[in-house]
């Protein structure tokens, strides 16, 4: 209880949020990143490593680590896990091919012991995109429902036109705040 | 110190009274031996004492005699407690086992605090009795119960959960939550092939492609073609997303801004197409030409593909080889216009030949894919050129 208490009277002095974007290749999580840091994202290369952004929202300091999804990437992320204090999951809403390798992808990251108290965010992204499968259609893909003991939301958006995302990270903030800065 | 003062000034007063006892008469001689006696008595009284004071002050637990003792008996006990376990049922005395290896640990850590004192051969001999104590347990205890080894439970209990929860919804719901598992990769893949088999059948006929009535208005699915030519126009194809899949020695024309493209599993194939708006994604393509302008490219998994590319970033190859690339050039009249739109218009910074080799992470350059000679460059076939301008 000593260390822990430690820890949190640290980070409530910090204001600090860590987040986790990761996600299969070609889901548009670099592209997520620059839209709310309103940066230009049409020029964006696939991600060869890593992206950190720190942004003021809400009062907090979010550290948003977007993590490349290529293949030979993904056994690098387990070197990001260390204090995440929430999962961001980019889903391509209108990759209908390999939504069994995102729900087995995302599977494996939910049994990681580092991020067993992280808060997770579903963003499926890419609405903008006409027959992008809904939210609804990702969440049933996902066996969202059948998550125990884990703070999850789902939120369609689209990094392209910018919807869903404020929401979407308000409320990924909000409930990792409520649960770390509980003294506030 | 004060004693031993005082027996060597009694020496030296004998010594000195030694002519005067031998002067005195002879009874002396049994007053010497009396004396002799006395000493001797004394010597004995103070090493006595020594020893007690030595006893006293040294810690008995230290005693190797004991010590040894006292662990060959504990080791005895534990042996034919061991032999007794072992020879029960299995999935019973468990409790017994978890306490003979607590015992084991006992006398493990007793051993250890012993090891400044003990002889070295007695340590060693001491440790491998207890090696041979710890692998009798364990093997007394893989028998009795096979399976229960230690294991973190979240790792293990959570396969199980979403099991449970699908069982149940399956029974209640049809479309309930899918199983994990092979299940869960297959009904996806339903929902998608249903679609793919409809459009094949009517591709048969050359008909141009139309989405499927079901499920994604505006997806588009082209899959299963064996050596066909299709040209989609821009009133079939404009601004929508395109999954070209397992096709085979077919020329596909898609010749107007699409919103995205998915390619996957292409072998002898030439595709065009017009500006993507989003990423194209390429997986498994051998023996093809691919020309393609998108704001993104992604390669995985081709073998000797020769992409011509326009694209506003760096396009990456992954799981690759034999890959070359070429500057896209537009495939049909107006192309130059959504290009445009798209902001495509032109590759100043010839993005075509940046490619990142995600399987090749040094400084030297790729060994998998190379730039296309000038001179080996294929023009747009006529077939594009002659389509009437949207």
């Amino acid at each position: 209880m000593g260390l822990l208490h430690i820890i949190r009277k640290v980070k409530c002095k910090e204001h600090e949020i860590r987040l986790l974007l990761v996600g299969l290749d070609n889901a548009g999580k670099t592209t997520i990143v620059k839209r709310i840091s309103g940066e230009d994202a049409s020029t964006v290369s696939p991600t060869l490593g890593f992206n950190i952004k720190t942004l003021e929202f809400g009062g907090y300091q979010l550290n948003v680590w977007d993590v490349g999804g290529q293949k030979t990437l993904r056994p690098y992320w387990r070197n990001y896990f260390e204090q995440t204090d929430g999962l961001v999951w980019v889903v391509d809403s209108t990759d209908r091919r390999r939504l069994a390798d995102c729900a087995e992808e995302l599977g494996k990251l939910l049994l990681e012991e580092r991020l067993a108290g992280a808060t997770l965010l579903i963003m499926a992204n890419k609405q903008d995109v006409p027959g992008a499968l809904s939210a609804e259609a990702i969440r049933e893909a996902l066996q969202l429902d059948s998550l125990v003991g884990r703070q999850w939301s789902i939120v369609a958006c689209s990094a392209v036109n910018g919807s869903g995302l404020l929401e979407g990270f308000q409320w990924m903030v909000q409930d990792v705040a409520s649960r770390i800065y509980l003294l506030d | 110190m004060v004693k031993r003062e005082q027996q060597q000034q009694a020496c030296v007063i004998e010594v000195l009274d030694a002519p005067v006892a031998a002067a005195a008469a002879g009874s002396e001689r049994e007053r010497v031996l009396g004396r002799l006696a006395e000493r001797e008595e004394q010597r004995t009284a103070t090493t006595a004492r020594r020893l007690e004071e030595l006893e006293v002050t040294a810690d008995p637990r230290e005693s190797v005699d004991a010590f040894l003792e006292e662990f060959a008996e504990r080791r005895q006990q534990l042996e034919a407690a061991l032999s007794a376990a072992a020879a029960g049922e299995p999935g019973s005395g468990t409790a017994e086992l978890t306490a003979l290896a607590k015992q084991i640990a006992d006398l493990e850590k007793a051993v250890a605090d012993a090891t400044y004192f003990l002889p070295a051969y007695d340590l060693r001999q001491a440790t491998l009795a207890l090696a041979a104590l710890r692998e009798q347990q364990e093997a007394a205890a893989a028998a009795l119960q096979p399976r229960k080894r230690f294991a973190f439970n979240r790792k293990a209990a959570a396969p199980k959960e979403p099991e449970g929860d699908a069982a149940s919804s399956d029974t209640t719901s049809s479309n309930g939550a899918l199983a994990t598992g092979p299940p869960a990769s297959s009904q996806p893949q339903q929902d998608m092939q249903l679609p793919a088999e409809q459009q094949s059948a009517g591709q048969q006929q050359g008909a141009a492609i139309s989405g499927p009535d079901s499920g994604n208005s505006q997806g588009s699915t082209i899959s299963g073609l064996r050596g066909q030519v299709l040209i989609l126009s821009r009133e079939d194809a404009a601004g929508k997303e395109f999954t070209l899949s397992d096709l085979e020695e077919c020329t596909i024309y898609l010749l107007a801004p699409l919103a995205a493209l998915f390619l996957h599993g292409l072998r002898r194939c030439r595709v065009y197409t017009g500006p993507v708006a989003g990423a194209c994604f390429v997986e498994g393509a051998s023996d093809s030409t691919l020309m393609i302008a998108a704001r993104q490219v992604r390669i995985h998994s081709a073998a000797a593909t020769d992409f011509y590319l326009r694209v506003r970033s760096h396009p990456i190859i992954e799981h690759s080889a034999g890959l070359r690339f070429a500057p896209y050039a537009p495939a049909y009249p107006g192309a130059q216009r959504d290009l445009e739109e798209q902001g495509l218009a032109e590759d100043g910074a010839a993005m075509w030949r940046q490619v990142n080799d995600f399987g090749w992470l040094r400084a030297t350059c790729s060994p998998h894919w190379t730039v296309l000679p000038e001179s080996e460059r294929a023009a747009v076939p006529a077939a594009a050129a002659a389509l009437p301008a949207a």
